[in-house]
């Protein structure tokens, strides 16, 4: 079909045949038979036809096999559901991304747990409350690498607020212990340095505020600390401590 | 390093959605690499699952061993970083001949080796979490707005000869990153000799100067093997695709057309986009604006500094991107600053050309992104920019009025406003 399909000039009129006499089979298919089966013959099918693919799926003549297509993967999905298959879920997930059939199937899983209430294992509420919270942005990135993740530089922004508001009293040096063990505990965030303190100069962990007497100074005085990343293999440094060239 | 990762994950996201606009299939998986003057970014995306991972730019030789690392190179080793300025900046010096003083490689295959580094272990990090393997793999390198400048043309065609040649050691052996991912200088001029050889590319080839040759560029689609192919997205446009996928504004004709202002790290970049229910169109961007976002963490650090707080330069960033602090916002250099890029937009404006659209009904929109793109105030003096530069090309006062900043609803880093 790809081949040929490619050579028309109206892929749609050779697709929509295909989808009906696949729609007459599936009907007569056996109850036992693999409900992924019609979503995975479109998936094939919008493939190989390109683009045609959006006009192929609104044309009357293939409604009913995309009614029945739905009626499958929602059947499919409320079994895995129940009986806590998340690896079922994931591959129809993968199936349909980008489809609106999906947000279809998990306003109906959704339902379904409420309805089932307790019955529904605890793996399935997890990944379907993942689905809905995220749906609108199911497709934002994860880090490879934890150190890079966006919520790093948040918390080593409000580290450093709360290290500000350490002078500020009692109150202030209390909100910033709470701070700083929520960073290391959760975050693996740790403080750079300590203002004050000497130590040897190092580029990678110290930005110098006042002109040395030569381009590269031996030592140098912290001003004000910045804050490293570590897992206890790996260092990453998030803010460079600022210092002074002594 | 913080402000890298922050701008650069913005990056990443619209490069995703770059991917993401062509409808990312569970059986393809894609590789997108966004190579920068600073940092360089991968990532992969299967199906619904998607990851990133941002490096240095710089290639570093250690011991003779060639590595791409997430930390900056330290003291005393030997490391080629700027490879882009180089190129801009040198056109007629050979790509794949000389040697560069130090690293003893040439510029091709330094550029070369950085592409293949990124896209190798964006694929060895794919299969981590997704079990079946691809039966397709497509690779997208993002193409820097190398526009109208006679440098420009190089830089396309050695851009996309150093591409060809990663991607014919790529396949060549899959997993050769994952055995030796720091490999030896001369192993790896010997690789790309043998690449050169087989795909008959040389510093001989002619450039295509065409005006035309950037759209060229971003239509091609190279096929490496049968299930291997790569092609190039213009940064520009994949910054716009982000309001495009994410936006309900088209009008009943599914027509929708989005100046995108990119506030980077280093340049604002400005393009043109265009929805129809046909097709999706980019105009050649506007050249490159250099008053960007680090230009504006210098002009917090400063402010800062001047009233007795010696942030660093990262933390004047973090200030800035993630809405921490708002005290630097009404200084008169923020305001100049943001005069600077809207200057740069209604100039743009005024010139763009697209007859057949933008002069009717529905409006423009105007779409402000990237790591910059938060700083209260901009997405208003863009907006005026742009009506300005409409006007100048004497636009219906309609399709003037119905011009508006797109909003989309964001959360995370991107909605730190």
């Amino acid at each position: 079909l790809s081949d040929r399909s490619r050579t028309s000039d109206d892929p749609r009129r050779l697709a929509i045949p295909w989808i009906v006499a696949f729609d007459t089979l599936w009907l007569h298919a056996p109850s036992d038979a693999d409900p992924r089966v019609p979503a995975q013959f479109w998936r094939a099918l919008s493939s190989a036809i390109g683009t045609a693919a959006v006009s192929v799926k609104a044309d009357p003549r293939s409604a009913e096999f995309f009614s029945r297509r739905r009626e499958a993967l929602i059947s499919a999905a409320s079994a895995a559901l129940s009986e806590g298959r998340i690896d079922t879920l994931r591959s129809l997930e993968d199936m349909l991304v980008g489809e609106a059939e999906w947000k279809d199937v998990t306003e109906h899983l959704r339902a379904l747990s409420g309805s089932a209430g307790s019955e529904t294992p605890e793996t399935s509420l997890a990944w379907l409350s993942g689905q809905i919270r995220d749906r609108s942005h199911r497709r934002e990135l994860s880090a490879a690498d934890e150190s890079q993740a966006a919520r790093i530089d948040y918390v080593a922004a409000a580290l450093m607020a709360a290290w500000d508001a350490m002078s500020d009293g009692p109150r202030g040096a209390e909100a910033y212990r709470a701070v700083q063990i929520m960073a290391e505990s959760l975050f693996d965030l740790h403080m750079l340095g300590s203002a004050g303190d000497t130590t040897t100069y190092d580029e990678l962990q110290h930005e110098v505020t006042r002109s040395a007497p030569s381009a590269r100074p031996v030592k140098v005085k912290i001003v004000r600390p910045g804050v490293r990343w570590s897992d206890g293999i790996r260092n990453r440094i998030v803010i460079k401590a600022t210092a002074e060239a002594v | 390093m913080a402000s890298a990762t922050e701008s650069s994950s913005k990056q990443l996201q619209r490069l995703y959605d770059a991917l993401a606009g062509e409808g990312v299939m569970s059986d393809t998986l894609y590789l997108g690499i966004d190579w920068g003057t600073h940092s360089s970014k991968w990532v992969w995306a299967r199906g619904a699952r998607a990851e990133f991972k941002i490096l240095r730019s710089e290639v570093r030789l250690d011991n003779d061993h060639l590595l791409l690392s997430a930390d900056a190179p330290p003291s005393g080793s030997v490391f080629m970083g700027g490879l882009k300025k180089q190129l801009i900046n040198n056109p007629s010096t050979p790509f794949w001949g000389g040697l560069q003083r130090g690293m003893r490689l040439s510029l091709g295959e330094l550029f070369a080796f950085s592409l293949w580094r990124l896209m190798s272990e964006a694929y060895a990090a794919a299969p981590r979490v997704a079990s079946k393997q691809p039966d397709l793999l497509e690779i997208r390198f993002s193409l820097p707005n190398w526009v109208d400048i006679d440098s420009g043309a190089v830089g396309r065609a050695t851009y996309e000869q150093a591409a060809r040649v990663a991607c014919n050691i790529f396949v060549a052996d899959r997993t050769s990153w994952v055995q030796e991912q720091q490999p030896r200088r001369l192993v790896w001029q010997k690789r790309v000799s043998r690449a050169l050889d087989e795909l008959g590319i040389s510093d001989d080839l002619p450039i295509d100067h065409h005006p035309q040759g950037f759209r060229t560029l971003l239509k091609q689609e190279c096929k490496i093997n049968d299930n291997t192919r790569f092609r190039f997205v213009a940064e520009s446009s994949a910054a716009g695709l982000t309001g495009l996928l994410r936006s309900d504004q088209e009008d009943a004709r599914g027509v929708l057309k989005i100046l995108v202002v990119d506030v980077g790290a280093g340049s604002t970049d400005i393009g043109y986009l265009l929805k129809t229910k046909q097709a999706l169109c980019q105009l050649p961007p506007a050249n490159t604006c250099q008053i960007a976002g680090e230009n504006l963490s210098r002009r917090i650090l400063d402010i800062y500094r001047s009233r007795g707080r010696q942030i660093s330069f990262d933390e004047a960033e973090l200030i800035k991107t993630t809405g921490s602090e708002t005290g630097w916002r009404k200084h008169p250099t923020v305001k100049d600053w943001i005069n600077a890029i809207a200057e740069h937009v209604r100039e743009y404006v005024s010139v763009v050309t697209d007859k057949r659209w933008l002069p009717y009904q529905p409006g423009l929109f105007v779409f402000v992104t990237g790591g910059s793109g938060v700083v209260p105030g901009l997405d208003k003096a863009l907006l005026d920019a742009t009506i300005d530069g409409l006007r100048s090309q004497k636009i219906s006062a309609a399709t003037v009025r119905g011009t508006k900043g797109l909003t989309i609803a964001l959360r995370g880093p991107l909605a730190a406003r």
